[in-house]
């Protein structure tokens, strides 16, 4: 009961205090608790806020379990926070939305549908209809690679195939924003930093507002053009940092520069505990 | 072009191993086949020489020539005869057929009802486990009672035998659907309806065939025990016929062509199963 109302009185204060308009997303005072089955409930969520400007391609890092996901599953629209609000684009966000496009971090592919037939599906359900988008859906197949696999069917393409699959999904319904939750944290590593040059080109192409959770800290640094860095539970943010590395960014020449080694080893100082220089 | 030997290209041994691999396969299934078929012929050569040796008396257990004589008198007549087996089999296999088609659906139908909503969870699946552990072949009588002497009662008994594996598989294929796919619809807004269409119908689908492959031999089970119980038709009323009057070679005749009976209609919906489900589901990717 108690808490319950500091709660409250501290995310109004600072709802109150930090308020951004030309973010695309707004988060203020967000609070999440999870019941447990035994004993006490866990806070994954502390008065949480962040903005995401338009355009811009945000990554989350943190160590497992600081309510990343928790984050990425609100911003989604699939869980609400127990206190605060997420905005997107001045709206609130109450429920899933046709914005929103989300990546899991499985491809999560329906196999008995073909390629063509996974990536409209978001054009067949919630009362959308094909029409209007064949043709979008069709250029965003391309620009993945994946013209000419249109009528393959998800066990006859690699991991990184189906993972970009899931990405043009996302994509299908034209979405303000695009949610990865760590997208490629199943794939090998080469085929990961292969994903990372491809997502690269695919966001360049489309220019939207990404925000990407990752536990990579070379993979944050190498996409992101800001990255967020969170504590462990209750979960953060403890710095922002921006990346001012020119694009498109080159894997080769990328994670060789100064300014990809200064920022990574502040990323990693962060999260080891102790104080980055 | 002349044939020059040369060293094999990774090409040529690709090829040769594929072809080695292909003609491997084929070997086994026909050694295979071979195993079959010699097991079945030291079966009926030890049934002749046990009735032999031991001088069993035909009412007790013919000898296999008897019951291919008997076999055959039922086989090789015109399909319009009384005394052949096609009449009473097409009555078995109709009021099979139909008795599994409703159960099954019904099965499906409930199953689903089950898994989509707890609350019909709740209040059907105490019964749903009273009446799985009941011997449902008990209930027959009643039904018979109910239904009368002719085929409803036959159609009734195998459907209520097919119902039960098509509504435990049916719910336990639904609930076994992936939740990240079902997040994935929730993520797209999509409704109730489209869900189980597009995710958890297709998600249950093996477990739904394994249910229609029981289902099905239990459909004819519930037939043959509906026909004993006092019907004027069916293979069920050839068998009480023939033990009426010991014709025991003809009971095994009878026998025979259920055992067939059922394996055809087991093949049927493994095969139907394998053109249907193609894909390779490993849950997750």
């Amino acid at each position: 009961m108690n808490v319950a109302a500091t709660l409250d009185a501290r995310g109004m204060a600072v709802a109150a205090g930090s308020a951004r308009s030309d973010a695309l997303i707004q988060a203020q005072g967000i609070v999440k608790i999870y019941p447990t089955v035994s004993g006490e409930p866990v806070l994954a969520l502390d008065h949480l806020d962040m903005a995401v400007r338009d355009g811009e391609f945000v990554c989350l890092v943190g160590p497992s379990g600081c309510g990343k996901s928790t984050l990425l599953r609100l911003m989604a629209g699939l869980d609400r926070a127990d206190a605060g609000t997420f905005t997107l684009a001045g709206q609130r966000i109450d429920g899933p939305s046709a914005e929103v496009g989300v990546v899991f971090q499985q491809a999560t592919l329906l196999p008995w549908l073909t390629v063509w037939q996974n990536v409209t599906v978001p054009l067949r359900v919630g009362g959308h209809r094909i029409d209007n988008r064949e043709g979008a859906v069709r250029d965003l197949l391309r620009i993945a690679g994946l013209l000419g696999f249109e009528n393959k069917y998800p066990y006859e393409l690699s991991g990184g195939m189906q993972q970009r699959v899931a990405i043009v999904r996302a994509l299908t319904r034209d979405p303000k924003l695009l949610l990865m939750d760590e997208p490629f944290g199943a794939l090998d590593a080469l085929t990961r930093e292969k994903m990372n040059a491809e997502l690269q080109r695919i966001w360049l192409a489309s220019r939207k507002t990404v925000v990407l959770i990752t536990h990579s800290i070379d993979e944050a640094v190498f996409l992101g053009d800001r990255v967020i860095v969170m504590s462990a539970r209750p979960g953060r943010i403890i710095r922002e940092i921006a990346v001012n590395l020119p694009r498109p960014r080159i894997a080769a020449e990328t994670f060789g520069h100064p300014e990809h080694v200064k920022i990574a080893r502040e990323i990693r100082g962060l999260l080891e505990g102790g104080d980055a220089p | 072009m002349t044939d020059i030997p040369h060293e094999p290209s990774a090409l040529d041994l690709v090829a040769a191993s594929a072809a080695s691999a292909q003609s491997r396969r084929r070997r086994t299934r026909l050694t295979n086949a071979g195993i079959g078929v010699a097991g079945f012929l030291a079966l009926l050569l030890i049934w002749k020489l046990l009735v032999a040796v031991l001088q069993v008396p035909a009412y007790i257990l013919p000898a296999p020539e008897g019951v291919f004589v008997a076999l055959w008198s039922g086989i090789a007549v015109s399909p319009a005869s009384a005394l052949g087996y096609y009449l009473p089999l097409w009555s078995t296999l109709s009021n099979t057929l139909l008795g599994f088609l409703i159960g099954a659906s019904l099965g499906l139908v409930i199953g689903s009802l089950m898994a989509e909503f707890r609350p019909v969870e709740t209040a059907l699946m105490p019964y749903a486990f009273a009446l799985q552990s009941l011997p449902k072949v008990a209930i027959a009588p009643l039904i018979v009672i109910w239904c009368g002497f002719g085929d409803g009662s036959k159609v009734a008994m195998a459907a209520l035998l097919a119902f039960f594996p098509m509504l435990v598989n049916s719910f336990a294929g639904m609930r076994s659907a992936d939740i990240e796919r079902i997040e994935l619809m929730k993520a797209l807004s999509a409704t109730r309806l489209e869900t189980y269409r597009l995710v958890k119908l297709p998600s249950a689908a093996p477990y739904i065939f394994a249910g229609l492959d029981m289902g099905i031999v239990y459909a004819l089970l519930g037939t043959i025990v509906a026909e004993f119980l006092g019907a004027q038709e069916g293979m069920g009323v050839v068998i009480t016929k023939a033990q009426a009057v010991t014709d025991v070679a003809g009971v095994f005749a009878v026998l025979t062509i259920l055992g067939v009976t059922g394996i055809a209609l087991h093949l049927i919906v493994r095969w139907t199963q394998r053109s249907l489900i193609h894909w390779v589901d490993r849950g997750q990717h």
